[in-house]
């Protein structure tokens, strides 16, 4: 052997497989987790890259449809609430605005919450052929989210001109906020998961449930100070942060501090206890999930 | 040298598998279940399950190439895949030392509306290689695949050979310390194909370890040098790729006797194919000494003797044996060609060919034999026969050699002359 070859045996990287648990070395597994994380990003942008790209490619008007959706809801609730047929109360901001701001917001959380299995699901094949750092998925499909988000926050700055609001300095903090519900949202997904990508019955009982979230959250009237319609700020943890997002934005204030911190660092938590699982599920899912 | 590193250490690896769906989801879900609380999955099978690879263990060093032969569902594919990281083995532990390749999918990541160039960096960043390295590499990996007139136009264009084309170049410029590759160089044309495995060899000469998985059986002889037999799990035979493959295939051979015997009780005699009546028991190589051998030399005579089992008196049968690579047939010996064959055969026995003068350069080769009818209507002795060989140099092929100060090119030494 020569004292290349030599050298180049020393720095070898070692990897081990065994039946064991990742748990059984935590330590480990989290260094390798945040490698991995470092070591996805490059492969992570070019697979949103290409999907993105190739979403577009293929499509005559591109990136306006993506206005599409977000403006015809908003126009319907602005329809339902002029008509008086919707009740929804006073707003602090222009109902339009408002309607706008609070659907673009749950767009994010609910594309979030599907994001991982949808992704997961889609790179099956890929997966289970290939070894590569599997973090790269998610974040791949962190950056179509927010890409999507990106584009669509285009109206917001159109609605906001129109409806002559002030920026205030509070708008420098409400992407923390959004990034946060979006954190939430990709937390959650991850968190059924494993699950969700064995049984299709997840992601049937999610749509229905996510139908009726929408409307336990206060994302088209404002938030309610009577029992019990009020438990919703409290216990349903989408609220604070959404809320946060569009106060901070619009008015540069904060409701309730305290609270949101509490939900973001709860969110953070979540979202690292989500990862070792999906981690840790990965393997037993591409078992099962591809002959 | 017993200080030499092992890069891939494989020892008491079992993984089971389980045959019934919605059990093997219910499965899934408890294991996912231990593995959140951090227990080890019980290593016992439960109903319906079985193990699809069992208590297999072997090690690579630099420049080992191993072949993994077997049956479909011996478990190859899932030793590839445990090796891989894909999936976690049961019982057993794999330790890898070094950058793994795998070669299991070509054009992972390929999206059919994006060009062939977009798709290169894709696929590149798949199997690990950064843009960095793929923007210095762009220009060998397009001239690789030959398709470089192509490259600006969306891949669902792409003629399936000219996808694994792009596939397999962009794979064969990883430049992994383990190399692991299933069957997908049986796909695309002859010369593209001859390409990829020069490649490998390449890799491995270099000192990379390699593990190859296929069912084309002289392509393993040509690549790898030991070979794990597989067979319902377990390792079967493990050795020299020559010697595994050989009791491979006569094991396979007797399989098939079987078969034909039985299906042979079961036809009438009025049967009008060569098909259950007849086949090739063995086939010896000899040498001028009429010893058995299995190497020759360039410009040897190379002497065959087939010999057949008849069921039933068989009327001219035609003998043909083809020489050839896994690649190409290049010498032909053809009784209808020559118009002489037996009057008939019965019984056992053995027909003798002998082909003159073999022009072949050093390298691996086998010989096929078949039988056809008497008619002009193609009635084949099933299965053909098969029997690898090798040539090596002797004085007239090196000296040719070293009149070329090159490696042999080619199948056939041929004395140039160049004019200008």
């Amino acid at each position: 052997m020569t004292t290349n070859q030599k050298n180049k045996n020393l720095e070898l990287p070692t990897i081990t497989y065994t039946p064991d648990s990742g748990l059984r070395s935590p330590i480990r597994m989290l260094r390798q987790m945040f490698l991995d994380l470092k070591n996805a990003r490059e492969l992570a942008w070019r697979l949103a890259v290409r999907d993105i790209s190739a979403t577009y490619r293929q499509s005559l008007f591109g990136i306006l449809w993506a206005f599409l959706g977000p403006v015809i809801s908003a126009l319907l609730f602005i329809f339902l609430n002029n008509q008086k047929i919707l009740n929804v109360g006073k707003t602090d901001i222009p109902y339009p605005v408002f309607v706008m701001f609070g659907t673009l917001l749950w767009g994010l959380f609910s594309e979030s919450i599907n994001a991982p299995m949808t992704a997961v699901t889609a790179n099956m094949s890929i997966l289970s052929k290939i070894y590569f750092p599997r973090e790269a998925i998610i974040l791949s499909a962190i950056l179509k989210v927010l890409f999507n988000f990106g584009i669509k926050l285009i109206i917001l700055v159109i609605f906001f001109i129109i409806f002559g609001l002030r920026f205030t300095p509070g708008i420098l903090l409400s992407p923390f906020a959004i990034l946060m519900l979006m954190l939430m949202g990709i937390a959650l997904g991850l968190l059924i998961t494993p699950i969700g990508i064995l049984y299709k019955d997840v992601s049937t009982v999610l749509s229905a449930f996510m139908g009726l979230w929408f409307y336990l959250t206060p994302v088209i009237y404002p938030v309610p100070n009577t029992w019990p319609m009020s438990l919703m700020s409290t216990w349903n943890p989408v609220s604070p942060v959404l809320v946060a997002a569009r106060d901070l934005a619009t008015k540069g204030t904060l409701q309730d501090p305290m609270l949101f911190l509490i939900v973001s660092a709860a969110t953070l938590v979540i979202l690292l206890i989500a990862w070792i699982m999906y981690r840790l599920a990965l393997p037993i899912l591409i078992e099962r999930m591809s002959a | 040298m017993s200080s030499e590193v092992h890069l891939l250490d494989v020892e008491s690896v079992s993984k089971k598998f389980c045959r019934n769906l919605k059990r093997s989801l219910w499965y899934g879900a408890q294991d996912l279940a231990s593995e959140f609380i951090g227990r080890k999955s019980s290593s016992d099978l439960r109903p319906q399950e079985f193990w699809a690879v069992q208590d297999v263990s072997f090690a690579l060093k630099r420049s080992d190439s191993l072949g993994i032969i077997g049956n479909n569902g011996a478990g190859k594919t899932t030793m590839l895949r445990l090796i891989s990281g894909l999936i976690k083995p049961n019982l057993g532990r794999i330790t890898l030392r070094g950058r793994v390749g795998a070669l299991i999918a070509l054009g992972a990541g390929f999206n059919p509306i994006l060009t062939g160039r977009e798709n290169i960096y894709i696929n590149a960043a798949v199997l690990g290689i950064s843009k960095k390295e793929a923007d210095k590499l762009i220009d060998e990996i397009i001239d690789f695949s030959e398709i470089r007139e192509f490259i600006d136009m969306p891949v669902q264009h792409y003629s399936s050979g000219m996808h694994v084309r792009l596939g397999f170049s962009v794979a064969a410029h990883l430049n992994p310390d383990i190399f692991l590759v299933d069957e997908v160089l049986s796909v695309g044309d002859y010369a593209f194909r001859e390409k990829s495995f020069a490649r490998m060899s390449q890799l491995y000469r270099s000192g990379a370890a390699i593990i190859f998985i296929s069912h084309n059986l002289p392509a393993v002889t040509t690549i790898c040098e030991k070979v794990i037999w597989m067979e319902h799990g377990r390792i079967r035979m493990f050795g020299d790729a020559d010697t595994v493959i050989k009791a491979y295939m006569d094991h396979e051979e007797e399989t098939v006797k079987d078969t034909i015997r039985q299906e042979a009780d079961k036809h009438t005699e009025t049967s009008d194919t060569l098909f259950n009546q007849m086949r090739i028991t063995r086939i010896d190589l000899l040498n001028q000494k009429e010893e058995e051998t299995t190497t020759f030399h360039t410009g040897d005579d190379l002497h065959l003797r087939i010999h057949y089992e008849a069921y039933k008196p068989i009327p001219e049968p035609h003998f043909v044996v083809q020489v050839g690579t896994p690649r190409e047939v290049i010498l032909v010996a053809d009784m209808l060609k020559d118009q002489i064959a037996p009057k008939v055969i019965e019984g056992k026995g053995y027909v003798d060919c002998i082909m003159k003068n073999i022009p072949l350069l050093p390298n691996r080769y086998s010989a096929h034999v078949f039988v056809l009818g008497q008619t002009a209507i193609i009635k084949i002795v099933f299965p053909p026969k098969e029997v690898p060989f090798v040539v090596e140099s002797n004085h007239t092929t090196s000296d040719l050699i070293a009149a070329a100060k090159l490696r042999p090119a080619g199948i056939v030494p041929v004395e140039s002359q160049w004019n200008w």
